[in-house]
């Protein structure tokens, strides 16, 4: 074969290509690209669902953009319709390729939120990087909210869920991946942050709820997933208050770390020991009681104990409800080698547990004044 | 005439590849069942297969099979047992490729007719595959060297992040006593497999002696235990085995913030694209030597060019055909497929082992009579 020829060949099956390439790729001014959504119980008839959809207009400009925001509601048996459904209502393509955030209403998590988790999982367009959340009262109130500092639609929510903008010590974030792990997962259950309705440009978000390999069970208050947020994270950052001869103080966290071992060895006295160690500095000291060396020491030791006792009541809380939040029936699992027999050991152990905490926290540093 | 450094970059491709080749997946599905101790056990097993065939090929200096068997065995031995071996690399190939435009439908663009995108594919792996061998390996150590860089980023990126979970790793290693099945052996010693490639590429390599072998040992033990592992430690050690492709779930529950795009699974898919295409032209390179050794008669050169021509021509229309075809399987049958192949392969190495020691006697023998 001659080389033109083998070139000619070539060029003719490319060109033949083109027209099949591109017949249902569709342009960007086509679409309408979901940033968040929601999944309600239809207020109307408990066996429907109402999707909404939170939806970015797309913008020429984006210096100069204001923001253009559509929100859809749906009704239909599946969320799977319910889109469908959404479909004929819009003139353009709804893509999902870019929603990061995934709102389960209250009442829909509190019947079963396994059919949601597992549509997102199924449908491939789907991160699994998105954020998952309780919305309360409802996800369709709180995906219409607005904050005025808002500058892309729904950008609020994923900036202060993903902590990229605001860091605050209340907020847990969770990830589609990993509440569903947690949903499979032996001796793991999923956590799930609540962002709750206040007024139309404002949200909250400072509590978690612990659920079980099905719905919601356990509402924590703001206090305890701050706590539970020690626990679980390196270098936290947050305040803690507490009080010393009745003065009350405040210290800014600069390194936390927290590790914890389960004690088996002896039969009916086994227990949880925690070790949490925070460097901190003095942030407020409301009666103004002069510091020096061994008051810094003494406050340190006041501190600690009152962080042992906060921390010992959450773990009794979380043992109460038969959760494992944390993943402590894993680590049982994990440090054990008789695979056969672990979770039974397991899940009788875990009711009678004790739990020992030590917290050790240095206040090393006044603050600028002494 | 190359580098002994090419035998290695051979090793490297194939086990990065059997990432696609479903090696995590198959081991994830047996986990509970000795998938840890077959990862174990499979090192030595690998590392003596990969030491005996190089030594063994390099008492055959610039031959590759073809040669091997024709020079010393009759026509009516060498010829099906070319055409029965050259079988193994088809598939090989054939599997990364569907396997990746399986990838490439669920991922990248479910709009488009999956025969488009096999037919792209075809289209770069037909024209490649008939390139020098030395070409080959120039190719494949350029894609290397720039993937590499990427590929460890995203395993720094995925343990150091803070979702891993170790105890769910650890979870895992406590059913290291398990005892282990054949297949998971078997599949386990696939990312030894690209010493193998030997049989063609032993032409290019000038005096081939393979140092530092406990460093393709190492390099094979951590790959399979990544390949293994990372997954458990993202998706659970229940959760895992829910996922179609353990890996791209692993690649899409990462994410940058510094580095090009949000989504590691976009990256991933990239470089696993080219990694799967540079895999499935070396595998189909080797087929198609392997049959025009088959196909070659013995005497005459100018007739040699001319069945070497029609044996190409139909080779990769046979080779299209077939890919064609299989792509009407759905995801299961594929599946099963693969795990047969990984079966079967190892069979097949010990009998091609075999099969050249024996033509190695025998000319001995000769030799010494």
């Amino acid at each position: 074969m001659k080389p033109t020829f083998r070139i000619v060949l070539i060029l003719v099956v490319v060109v033949l290509m083109l027209p099949i390439q591109a017949c249902k790729f569709k342009d960007i001014d086509l679409k309408l690209f979901v940033i968040a959504m929601g999944i309600d119980v239809s207020e109307k008839s408990p066996d429907k669902l109402s999707v909404t959809l939170k939806i970015a207009i797309p913008q020429g400009d984006p210096k100069t953009s204001d923001e253009k925001v559509e929100i859809l509601t749906q009704e239909a048996v599946s969320i799977a319709e319910a889109i469908r459904e959404a479909k004929s209502r819009v003139d353009k393509e709804i893509d999902f390729g870019h929603c990061k955030a995934i709102l389960f209403g209250e009442a829909y998590a509190r019947k079963d939120l396994r059919g949601g988790t597992d549509w997102a999982l199924r449908r491939r367009d789907i991160q699994l990087l998105n954020f998952i959340g309780i919305a309360k009262p409802s996800a369709k109130e709180v995906l219409t909210v607005q904050p005025p500092t808002e500058r892309i639609p729904a950008n609020s929510i994923l900036l202060a869920l993903s902590k990229d903008g605001t860091e605050s010590p209340f907020i847990v974030n969770i990830y589609l991946y990993n509440l569903y792990r947690r949903l499979q997962e032996k001796g793991w259950d999923p956590v799930l942050p609540v962002i709750e309705f206040q007024t139309d440009d404002e949200f909250l978000i400072n509590k978690i709820y612990l659920l079980d390999k099905k719905k919601i069970q356990v509402l924590l208050t703001p206090e305890e997933t701050r706590l539970f947020n020690l626990l679980t994270t390196k270098d936290l950052k947050t305040n803690f208050s507490f009080r010393y001869q009745g003065d009350k103080m405040d210290y800014n966290v600069e390194h936390s770390k927290s590790n914890y071992k389960i004690q088996s060895n002896v039969k009916d006295k086994s227990s949880i020991d925690y070790k949490i160690n925070i460097t901190a500095e003095l942030e407020e000291n409301q009666q103004e009681l002069p510091m020096n060396k061994t008051t810094l020491e003494k406050i340190s030791v006041a501190a600690s104990e009152e962080m042992n006792q906060q921390v010992e009541a959450l773990l009794k809380k979380i043992q109460k409800s038969h959760l494992d939040p944390i993943g402590w029936g894993l680590r049982y699992e994990a440090t054990h080698w008789n695979n056969s027999t672990e979770m039974k050991e397991w899940t009788e152990m875990y009711p009678k547990l004790d739990f020992k905490v030590h917290a050790s926290i240095k206040i090393h540093y006044s603050g600028m004044l002494n | 005439m190359v580098k002994n450094k090419y035998f290695y970059y051979l090793f490297l491709i194939t086990a990065l590849i059997s990432v696609i080749n479903y090696v995590p997946r198959s081991l994830i599905d047996r986990r509970f069942d000795g998938a840890m101790m077959s990862i174990l056990i499979s090192i030595p097993i690998g590392t003596v297969l990969l030491i005996l065939f190089t030594k063994l090929m390099s008492k055959f200096p610039q031959q590759g099979l073809p040669e091997i068997l024709n020079g010393n065995l009759s026509g009516f031995v060498s010829r099906p047992l070319l055409v029965l071996y050259s079988t193994i690399w088809f598939v090989a190939g054939l599997i990364t490729i569907l396997a990746f435009v399986d990838i490439t439908m669920r991922y990248i663009s479910s709009d488009v007719p999956s025969y488009i995108v096999i037919l792209g594919f075809l289209l770069i792996i037909c024209f490649s595959m008939r390139m020098r061998t030395e070409s080959i390996l120039y190719g494949l150590e350029v894609l290397l060297v720039l993937n590499l860089p990427l590929i460890i980023y995203y395993l720094l990126k995925g343990i150091f992040n803070p979702y891993f979970s170790w105890d769910a790793v650890r979870q895992m290693v406590t059913y290291l006593w398990d005892i282990p099945h054949y297949s998971s052996v078997a599949k386990s010693t696939f990312v030894f497999t690209g010493y193998i490639n030997l049989a063609i590429f032993n032409r290019v390599f000038e005096n081939l002696k393979v140092r530092h072998v406990w460093l393709i040992s190492l390099t094979a033990l951590v790959t399979l235990l990544i390949a293994f592992l990372m997954p458990i430690g993202f998706s659970g050690v229940e959760g895992i085995s829910k996922h179609v492709y353990p890996w791209f779930t692993t690649a899409d529950s990462l994410r940058t913030k510094a580095f090009i795009i949000e989504r590691v699974l976009f990256l991933f898919y990239f470089t696993y694209l080219t990694f799967s295409l540079v895999s499935a032209i070396t595998s189909w390179h080797i087929t198609l030597e392997l049959l025009k050794g088959a196909f070659q008669s013995k005497q005459g050169k100018d007739q040699g060019k001319n069945t070497k021509k029609v044996v190409d021509w139909a080779c990769i229309i046979i080779f299209s055909g077939i890919t064609l075809l299989m792509d009407n399987l759905n995801q299961y049958t594929m599946y099963k497929v693969g795990q047969i192949f990984l079966d079967v392969r190892l069979i097949g190495e010990i009998m091609l082992l075999a099969t050249i020691f024996l033509v190695f006697r025998k000319l001995k023998r000769g030799r010494s009579t």
